[in-house]
């Protein structure tokens, strides 16, 4: 057979079979009502439902696909599009397998209209298979990707999260360590001092470092006047609040005292009108904001903290710690250091009265002594001055001045018969005038605050070489409070008249203490007596 | 009985639960294998209404990648759409306006429910309600359903509801 002799419908019939087996195809042919004509004989090797793709079934019904795409088969088969193709349809297989499928739709003749459709059905389920392998890949890479940055993301979040936590402790740290420094300062300021001034200036100070106010002021209350006197403000442009009289229970501070609670006023800008009279000093200081804080100790009312601002003030939860921790500081150390003053003063008045008695008493031994009129005061000026030319502190002169104005007081121990006798005294009498510095010891170390006086009445009748008594002591064995006494009380008993002579001048007792110089007295102590002699005769003539 | 056929499409990201949803609503299961589909596939489901039956075709389309279009030929058609996020992936919010625009240009008649899926992973949960509620305002719609194809929940609510929506062409 030759070429001729195969017509162009067998060549097409035989391309078409050729092509279907080569590609997986399969045709249908529909009219124009969209109903099946004729499929190609392979359809069942392509769709799995072929019984139902048969001639003269609607084309929708054999193939649901096409449901909701009957508008687009009309415009092909009007050549109004040149085609339609479905891809990639999904078909499950009996046995669970998944076959792909690709609908190709056009018109029967491209050159008439509503000739019918070609439906050529094309297995793809190899491209499909592969098609999905990668996608598989690409989108399980993609959510891993996805979930990864969003990991990262999380962990970044968590770290700026992290990071503004320790940034906003670490500024939160350094905030209570100046505070803590703050408070220290302080503490060292009420401990150091015992000027409230300086005590309450130093804590005002910090508290408007620490607490960033534009005005601090600490108020004193007096109470038998009942009135807050200010006693420290930094900070202020006028002298309204020094000059202001704050009566108890009026003014922003003077509430807060009497109330005894902290009352804050967080805008006095906008109710200036209503502002009492007693409060325009803090119009006059153009305060937005104040806190008055009741300065309480051990339950009573000892003062007010003032802080004021011009500016709006945010204060967290540790500002106000803050503010009521310095409250209470400063009202210690208005509580102590009003103490401390009270203890002082009590003492001051205690020595007084001990200086007064012990002045007493020397005057009583004088008389009963028929001492020279104002031997003992004379006595007792001239050591002090000497103890202050040796380099004695202030504290232990106190003593000094005791031990020299008691420096008989053992005399009181001696009966009258040996003390006031006219006549020599017996070697029996002299042991027992020897043991006056023994009594003054045993009546004075009893009594505590004499204890460190004890010096000159015990040791003054010592000398320097040792032949003195009671205890024969020698050299710097004899404290040197004794030592310059007892100079002084030979210097002011030889210039003194008695009933048996008259008083030595002034150059022979000189010349009689530089004779006595290394061996009754100490020779340095002398040397000390003669560079003051001019004022020790001053003293002995007035 | 008056019997009523209508197709409706899945759309949203791959990954976000289409397939799954579907198996759930035909087929009352849940797979926790995670496979992409290629291309559609069509089940079919039918539906009690009182008039009669509803024979809905569900289109599960294959999710596409962020800003990535479905192709057009399978929502041609479609009454309704079902619009997917996943809950636990922004992104796919904000894909969602994508294919809701893309299936009214070519249906304008069609009819939306908006879907939070795997609303069952709460920790792992990012779009919140007002997130879902702010990208549905934008098509004038105000309801939606958090659902999980996983445990079922809600899952039937969001198809009957829209099975409702194309009845009453609302």
């Amino acid at each position: 057979m030759d070429g001729q002799a195969f017509t162009s419908q067998k060549f097409a019939a035989r391309l078409a079979q050729v092509t279907s087996e080569i590609y997986d195809l399969a045709y249908a042919q529909v009219d124009s009502s969209l109903s099946i004509v004729r499929v190609s004989p392979n359809i069942s090797a392509v769709l799995d439902n072929a019984d139902r793709v048969v001639a003269g079934v609607p084309l929708t019904d054999a193939l649901n696909e096409f449901i909701g795409s009957e508008k687009m088969l009309y415009s092909i088969l009007k050549n109004e599009q040149p085609s339609f193709k479905l891809e990639r349809i999904n078909r499950a297989q009996p046995d669970g397998s998944l076959r792909y499928l690709t609908f190709h739709v056009l018109p029967l003749d491209p050159d008439q209209s509503d000739a019918g459709l070609l439906v050529i059905f094309e297995d793809v389920t190899r491209f499909g298979f592969f098609e999905q392998n990668l996608l598989q890949k690409r989108n399980e890479l993609s959510l891993v990707r996805g979930a990864l940055a969003h990991a990262n993301a999380e962990l970044d979040k968590r770290v700026e999260q992290r990071t503004a936590e320790l940034v906003k402790a670490k500024q939160q740290i350094e905030l209570q360590l100046f505070r803590l420094q703050a408070l220290r300062e302080n503490d060292h300021a009420i401990l150091g001092t015992t000027d409230l001034h300086v005590a309450l200036r130093t804590i005002a100070q910090q508290a408007k470092i620490q607490l960033r106010v534009d005005l601090i002021s600490i108020l004193l209350f007096n109470s038998p006047l009942l009135i807050l006197e200010t006693i420290v403000a930094i900070g202020t442009q006028t002298v309204a609040l020094h000059t202001t009289q704050i009566r108890l229970g009026e003014t922003l501070i003077g509430r807060a005292a009497l109330e005894r609670r902290m009352l804050v006023f967080p805008d006095l800008t906008a109710n200036v009108a209503a502002l009492p009279q007693a409060d325009k000093w803090a119009q006059i200081e153009n305060l937005q904001v104040c806190y008055s804080v009741p300065l309480i100790a051990k339950g009573n009312i000892v003062g007010v903290l003032f802080l004021g601002n011009r500016l709006e003030l945010q204060p967290d939860q540790e500002w106000l710690d803050f503010l009521e921790t310095i409250a209470g500081q400063a009202a210690m150390a208005i509580d102590s250091i009003k103490v401390f003053e009270d203890l002082q003063r009590s003492n001051y008045e205690l020595a007084l009265a001990y200086n007064r008695t012990i002045e007493g008493w020397s005057h009583a031994l004088d008389l009963r002594d028929k001492e020279t009129k104002d031997h003992t005061s004379r006595v007792t000026e001239t050591t002090i001055m000497l103890a202050r030319m040796a380099g004695m502190t202030e504290a232990e002169i106190m003593h000094v001045k005791r031990g020299a104005l008691l420096h008989d007081i053992g005399k009181m121990g001696i009966p009258d018969v040996i003390l006031l006798k006219d006549d020599y005294l017996t070697s029996e009498e002299w042991d027992i005038m020897h043991k006056h510095p023994i009594y003054a010891y045993e009546m004075l170390f009893p009594i505590e605050y004499l204890r460190p006086a004890l010096d000159i009445p015990y040791c003054h009748h010592e000398r320097w070489d040792g032949t003195g008594y009671p205890r024969g002591l020698k050299g710097e064995e004899i404290p040197l409070a004794a030592r310059l006494f007892a100079v002084v009380d030979v210097w002011d008993a030889l210039c003194s008249d008695r009933p048996y002579r008259k008083g030595w001048s002034a150059e022979k007792v000189l010349d009689y203490i530089r004779s006595q110089s290394g061996t009754h007295f100490d020779p340095q102590v002398v040397e000390l007596f003669l560079n003051a002699v001019t004022e020790v005769i001053n003293n002995f003539e007035d | 009985m008056t019997t009523i056929q209508k197709k409706i499409c899945l759309l949203g990201d791959f990954g976000v639960g289409k397939t799954s949803l579907v198996h759930r609503f035909v087929e009352g299961r849940f797979d926790d294998k995670y496979l992409s589909t290629v291309g559609v596939k069509i089940s079919r489901k039918v539906l009690k209404r009182s008039y009669g039956e509803m024979n809905l075709l569900v289109w599960d389309l294959a999710g596409g990648s962020g800003f990535e279009s479905a192709s057009n030929t399978y929502m041609q058609g479609g009454a309704g759409a079902l619009i997917i996020c996943d809950l636990t992936r922004y992104e796919t919010l904000t894909a969602c306006e994508n294919y809701a625009r893309q299936i009214r240009i070519l249906n304008p008649g069609v009819q939306l429910v908006f879907l939070g899926n795997k609303v069952d992973m709460t920790k792992e949960r990012v779009v919140s309600v007002s997130d879902m509620l702010a990208a549905l305002s934008v098509f004038g719609e105000r309801t939606f359903f958090l659902t999980s194809a996983k445990t079922g929940e809600r899952v039937e609510d969001a198809f009957n509801h829209l099975a409702e929506k194309i009845e009453k062409g609302v």
